[in-house]
């Protein structure tokens, strides 16, 4: 290499390599138009250049040829889509509808639905030109619900059942994922949504709602009746928590009570279990009608509590009211009923209103 | 400590100022004076002794390459002085069975250093006409250079260190050699034409803006009243042409 000095100063010289680099050398008293064959050259400032980066730098590219950084990169954007398919399209549980259409909506780690299949004729037909892919579940569930309704396949007093099921048994997710649904679909019909498990018999399990979740949807209608329907339906119907408040409430008013209260507080307690047990018979009515004729036999008999028990079975709440002493049995019965009602479904709620109004007749009667 | 700061503050100006440089460097000449006769056990002689040189130039670099991290200037300077003068020292050792051709046998008297004794080879008197030559080409490179704004130290700061992209810059100049009209209208506008450049010669326009000084005295040196330059440049490396992508 040829170095053809071009300027000298105090401290350094330029020259020009062959290469057309300009360089600072030391100047060792050269003289411009001088050509050297060997320098010394000045350490360049390593923040200016990045000396360490740029000489990596070199190192890569000059390592590299362009058909590997090619595949290199290919091979970054198939990582990418990998990860990416990982957590948006690899479903991690599934969430069925039962209207009367039957769909199976898949969703993956982010709540967003990857795939939505008819189970039924129905459900195929409900989900027909509906697109849900990589939109949140609870936007589907209130559309695919909407659309029932506008295709009629949800009418008056029809229920939808969610059955939430996790891939990997991962309860948390059950759990969350069913409570999300419920409160979207219960502000989406403006709150008058009653749910049940109907997967659990026991009244003291019924709290346990994660599994499955039955809504009932209402028909939309503004027909007073019907509300007042509704409203009896709540008031009549039982439930865990009803149930527990019902009891809380009996209890604070029986500290109230006389002493000879304490055996009817006690078949209170026994009518509100033996109501929970019964809101899904269809033989409350014929129960209810064997009891008014108990009743009268009882109202003079406080012990009787198998006898109680007995006729309960089969009635709902209102029908030991009778047998109580008068007007604060009657009260109390009666503020029970609504209580329990509120957490009952309509159709027994319905009965449970039938069996009041026969027996508050039996009262009279009596 | 505020003889300290005011160091300090002098050399973060000379780094960008050459001029400044150059003042700090004549202040603080007896400084490396004194560093150099440390090391080589006796006063140094300008002009005579390349150690001087070398202690000037490591003082320099200690100017471009210092920082506050790096504690106190003068302890810094002091140690890429030694270090450079030990460089240089392991690198002159193997010619210290040489004879300098400035030496002369005091002994004699009339005697005349080796460098005229000895017979070169070359018509000196020859080159003496051809470095004058070239000196006058260089003034008048560095002259040219000035109407663009710009100093042979700027070309040197701008110079691309890779050499990727020292064979993109050359490329650009091979399209420029091979299209005459772009030169002239570089000398009539003082302006490179980026755009023309990069669309003919495929160089990235970044790389062509980011070397843009370089570029200038590239241009320049191919510019008629150049030839020596030139000549350096083809001596004997040709002008690579860049690999295609």
């Amino acid at each position: 290499m040829k170095y053809l000095v071009m300027e000298c100063h105090l401290s350094y010289a330029v020259v020009l390599d062959n290469e057309g680099r300009f360089l600072k050398v030391a100047n060792l008293n050269y003289e411009p138009g001088q050509t050297l064959d060997s320098v010394i050259l000045m350490k360049e400032p390593i923040g200016k250049h990045n000396r360490i980066i740029s000489r990596m730098t070199n190192q890569m590219t000059n390592r590299m040829p362009k058909l590997t950084r090619i595949i290199s990169t290919a091979a970054c954007l198939c990582l990418l889509l990998l990860v990416s398919r990982y957590y948006l399209f690899t479903s991690i549980g599934t969430v069925q509808m039962q209207i009367n259409p039957d769909v199976l909506i898949s969703v993956n780690r982010l709540n967003l639905v990857t795939d939505i299949d008819g189970l039924n004729e129905d459900g195929c037909k409900l989900i027909e030109d509906y697109h849900g892919f990589l939109k949140k579940l609870t936007i589907v569930s209130d559309e695919l619900a909407d659309r029932a309704i506008e295709m009629k396949y949800l009418k008056k007093d029809g229920n939808i059942t969610l059955t939430v099921q996790s891939n990997s048994d991962n309860e948390n997710w059950v759990t969350t994922t069913t409570e999300t649904i419920i409160i979207e679909l219960d502000t989406h019909f403006q709150h008058e949504i009653t749910i049940k498990s109907s997967k659990h018999q026991n009244n003291d399990d019924a709290k346990n709602y994660s599994d499955t979740i039955q809504i009932s949807i209402p028909s939309g209608s503004s027909d007073s009746s019907d509300s007042n329907e509704i409203d009896k339906n709540i008031n009549s119907s039982t439930s865990p928590t009803a149930s527990s408040q019902k009891n809380d409430s009996t209890k604070d008013k029986d500290q109230d009570d006389d002493d000879q209260d304490n055996d009817d507080d006690d078949d209170r307690y026994d009518d509100n279990d033996d109501d929970d047990k019964n809101n899904d018979d269809d033989d409350d009515k014929d129960d209810d009608n064997d009891d008014d004729g108990n009743d009268k036999d009882k109202d003079n008999d406080d012990d009787d509590d198998d006898s109680y028990d007995d006729n309960d079975n089969d009635s709902h709440n209102g029908s030991g009211k009778g047998r109580d002493d008068g007007g604060k049995g009657r009260d109390d019965d009666n503020d029970s009923d609504d209580d329990n009602d509120n957490d009952s479904d309509d159709s027994d709620d319905d009965k449970h209103n039938d069996n009041n109004d026969g027996n508050d007749d039996d009262r009279d009667d009596d | 400590m505020n003889t300290e700061h005011i160091i300090i503050s002098q050399v973060y100006t000379a780094k960008s100022d050459q001029k400044a440089a150059d003042h700090l460097i004549r202040q603080y000449l007896p400084f490396i004076k004194s560093e150099t006769s440390r090391f080589i056990n006796r006063p140094p002689m300008e002009g005579v002794d390349d150690e001087l040189s070398i202690a000037l130039f490591a003082f320099h670099e200690a100017i471009l390459n210092y920082s506050k991290t790096k504690g106190a200037f003068l302890r810094f300077a002091a140690l890429n002085i030694r270090n450079r003068l030990i460089d240089y020292s392991r690198k002159e050792q193997r010619h210290q069975k040489v004879l300098s051709l400035d030496f002369s046998d005091q002994e004699k008297d009339d005697v005349q250093p080796l460098s005229r004794q000895l017979s070169t080879g070359k018509d000196e008197i020859e080159e003496h006409h051809i470095r004058s030559a070239t000196r006058e080409e260089l003034l008048h490179f560095a002259d040219q250079l000035s109407d663009f704004g710009l100093s042979l130290t700027d070309i040197t700061d701008n110079c691309p260190r890779q050499k990727r992209t020292l064979t993109a810059c050359h490329a650009a100049l091979n399209y420029a050699k091979t299209h005459p009209e772009l030169l002239e209208s570089f000398l009539e506008s003082k302006r490179i034409p980026v755009a023309k450049l990069a669309a003919g010669s495929g160089v990235e326009r970044k790389t062509l803006e980011r070397h843009r000084k370089y570029m200038v005295a590239l241009l320049l040196a191919y510019t008629n009243g150049f030839e020596i330059i030139r000549s350096h440049l083809c001596q004997i490396v040709p002008i690579s042409t860049p690999e295609k992508p």
